[in-house]
């Protein structure tokens, strides 16, 4: 007699099929993992679509700011859902701190390329790109650019100053500025002495327009003109939006431009952490990296990495990140109440 | 024969829980309320005394002992004060206007006190600031009505900010206002005139008189709103001025420091208690004159 299957059987069969078993399998064959990250431009349109198609997995991916990634990461600390995480290095420093990340294995093989610089701390993480901090102009009422630092304490840019927050690790730029000019050192030595600088960078008062958390309202009342400079967004941002035709340039003082740090690390016991291996070695690659240096207008981090025609980076003042982590909530005080206080 | 138990035939007299019906109909938001709101409450005043050492006011001690943020707490309550004063001035006529209004102008006065409310506040701010530019439609107006020789700075000044502030209250005051002003027993005032009183003494000593529970809960909820406003201030006026609830985004998110940021949240929360307990003072004193 041969088998027979009733339609209650069958039903009853792909009813258990499906609560146990079926979607283990399927959840077996998607190959994804979930990247904690900045909401810059670039990433989701030009990287990281790049990435998928070359390794064959899915990307699914958060932007926000450094900090709040950090507390989404403390907050899962038992069960993690991030594979990797992409945020500033004194978030980072945090991060290790708290042992929210972990080592890059040696399978990431690229870093082996990487510039010293760019793997702090024994390559508890690593630099994917150096975006060029400075500051950012109108070329409507700036159009000779800005010779020095110096420029922005003159008169002529009463109102006209846009200051960013020094709870944003860019803020570093205007500090290190006014450090730089009440010291007279140069910029590489001004993070240690920056408390120093706190007095000249209260005499930029009548020139700030305002002080802003919201870098896409700056950057918007900087391209029509309200404010004749923005201290100090990064390269990523000014030069993208100049490409896309605003009237807009970075600014290149001759105290020079600082690198900011854009690190990517594995989140401590992250599911897929195969995946997120290849994902950092693929981002690091000497391939991916020239794709990084056009699409991000940052310096890239290979030092095999061969940058597309018409691009180049000008030498950038390396930072002590883990300093400036350890004083950053004493300066942010300092900066509310002697600077941003009205 | 045999005799029949006469108490066996006794009805049973069943014990019934008597459940106030108010009650009843309260318990699903109170039990809402008391998980999403009392707990977590507890938990941040909880917070706010807690220390490394155990219990302390250390916490309140660095706000209340330092002179910035004392400075802060006076920012926000007088920003506070001056909203809701100028949104009382503005929203008292209107929602008046509101309750005489009939037909098709009432409803397009309805849209537009109701039409804001749907729009995000942060569309709205974006909005005030592109209106507020050198280039924009206040400077133009200004400058071609003859009134300024030159653009004015406007964006990121105190002006702006209490501008804008009002602009997003405006319809709280409105619509608690309307509804007082809409149940008014319309005989008071035609008694009044009808005793021969002016028409300024009757709003005077009757129609302000009578609406004023209403000016009290329309002030008091734009009052603990302004108060309380993190994403208005910041977008209008940023670190320049700053209120308690930027301390606490700071102390939470920044600095990590819960004892400071909890114990800035209770500092308001009893703000605002006393705002609720002043207003219900008031509104119960005005009740008890009426009658």
């Amino acid at each position: 007699m041969s088998p027979t299957l009733s339609r209650r059987s069958f039903l009853a069969a792909s009813g258990a099929a499906a609560i146990t078993g079926f979607p283990n399998v399927l959840r077996a064959q998607t190959r994804e993992i979930f990247i904690g990250g900045p909401a810059s431009p670039g990433l989701t349109d030009v990287l990281f679509p790049l990435i998928e198609k070359k390794h064959n997995f899915k990307i699914l991916f958060e932007g926000t700011n450094s900090l709040i990634n950090l507390e989404k990461i403390r907050n899962n600390k038992d069960r993690p859902t991030m594979t990797v995480t992409m945020m500033d290095d004194p978030v980072l420093v945090l991060a290790q701190r708290e042992k929210l990340i972990e080592k890059l294995p040696t399978d990431v093989t690229n870093l082996a390329q990487l510039s010293a610089e760019a793997k702090p701390n024994e390559a508890m993480w690593a630099n994917w790109c150096q975006p060029m901090c400075s500051a950012s102009h109108n070329t409507k009422s700036v159009p000779h650019g800005i010779a020095s630092y110096a420029d922005f304490w003159d008169k002529k840019y009463r109102d006209g100053l846009i200051l960013i927050s020094m709870r944003i690790t860019q803020a570093v730029a205007p500090l290190l500025a006014a450090t730089q000019i009440a010291t007279g050192k140069p910029l590489a030595e001004c993070l240690k002495l920056a408390d120093e600088g706190f007095a000249k960078l209260k005499e930029l008062r009548p020139n700030i327009l305002q002080v802003s958390t919201n870098a896409p309202q700056a950057q918007q009342l900087l391209e029509t003109g309200e404010c004749l400079a923005y201290l100090a967004p990064d390269s990523r941002t000014t030069l993208f939006r100049k490409a896309a035709g605003a009237s807009i340039d970075q600014s290149y003082p001759k105290e020079g431009l600082i690198a900011m740090p854009a690190g990517v690390a594995l989140v401590a016991n992250g599911p897929n952490k195969d995946l997120g291996i290849t994902f950092i070695n693929e981002l690091l690659s000497a391939e991916t990296q020239a794709t990084v240096a056009k699409a991000f207008y940052s310096k890239p981090t290979n030092t095999a990495t061969k940058l597309p025609d018409g691009i180049s980076f000008p030498e950038m003042v390396v930072l002590d990140w883990e300093y400036f982590a350890d004083n950053r909530n004493r300066w942010i005080e300092r900066f509310e109440r002697e600077v941003a206080a009205r | 024969m045999t005799a029949i138990d006469l108490t066996a035939a006794k009805p049973v007299v069943r014990r019934r829980v008597e459940l106030d019906p108010r009650l009843v109909m309260a318990l699903p938001s109170l039990a809402f309320m008391s998980l999403v709101f009392a707990f977590p409450l507890a938990l941040l005043m909880a917070k706010s005394f807690q220390g490394p050492d155990g219990l302390t006011l250390a916490g309140y001690n660095r706000i209340l002992g330092d002179a910035y943020y004392r400075g802060v707490i006076w920012d926000s309550l007088t920003l506070a004060c001056r909203v809701t004063l100028i949104t009382l001035l503005f929203g008292y006529p209107a929602a008046y206007a509101l309750t005489r209004a009939k037909g098709g102008f009432q409803l397009i006065m309805f849209a537009l006190v109701f039409l804001p409310l749907t729009v995000s506040i942060i569309v709205k701010t974006f909005g005030l600031t592109i209106m507020f530019r050198r280039e924009g439609i206040l400077n133009w107006l200004l400058l071609n009505t003859g009134l300024l020789d030159a653009p004015v700075r406007f964006v990121f000044t105190e002006m702006s900010l209490v501008i804008g502030m009002v602009n997003v209250f405006l319809p709280f005051l409105i619509l608690p206002l309307y509804s007082v002003m809409r149940m008014l027993d319309a005989r008071y005032l035609d008694a009044a005139a009808t005793l021969g009183t002016s028409p300024l003494n009757t709003f005077r000593r009757v129609f302000l008189p009578l609406t004023m529970p209403g000016v009290i809960a329309g002030s008091s909820i734009v009052f603990a709103l302004s108060v309380a406003a993190y994403v208005t201030p910041g977008l209008l006026i940023g670190e320049r001025y700053m209120t308690m609830s930027m301390v606490m985004a700071k102390a939470f998110l920044n600095f990590r420091d819960y004892q400071l940021g909890s114990a800035m949240a209770c500092i308001m929360l009893a703000i605002a208690l006393v705002i609720v307990f002043l207003s219900s003072f008031l509104t119960r004193n005005l009740e008890a004159r009426g009658r």
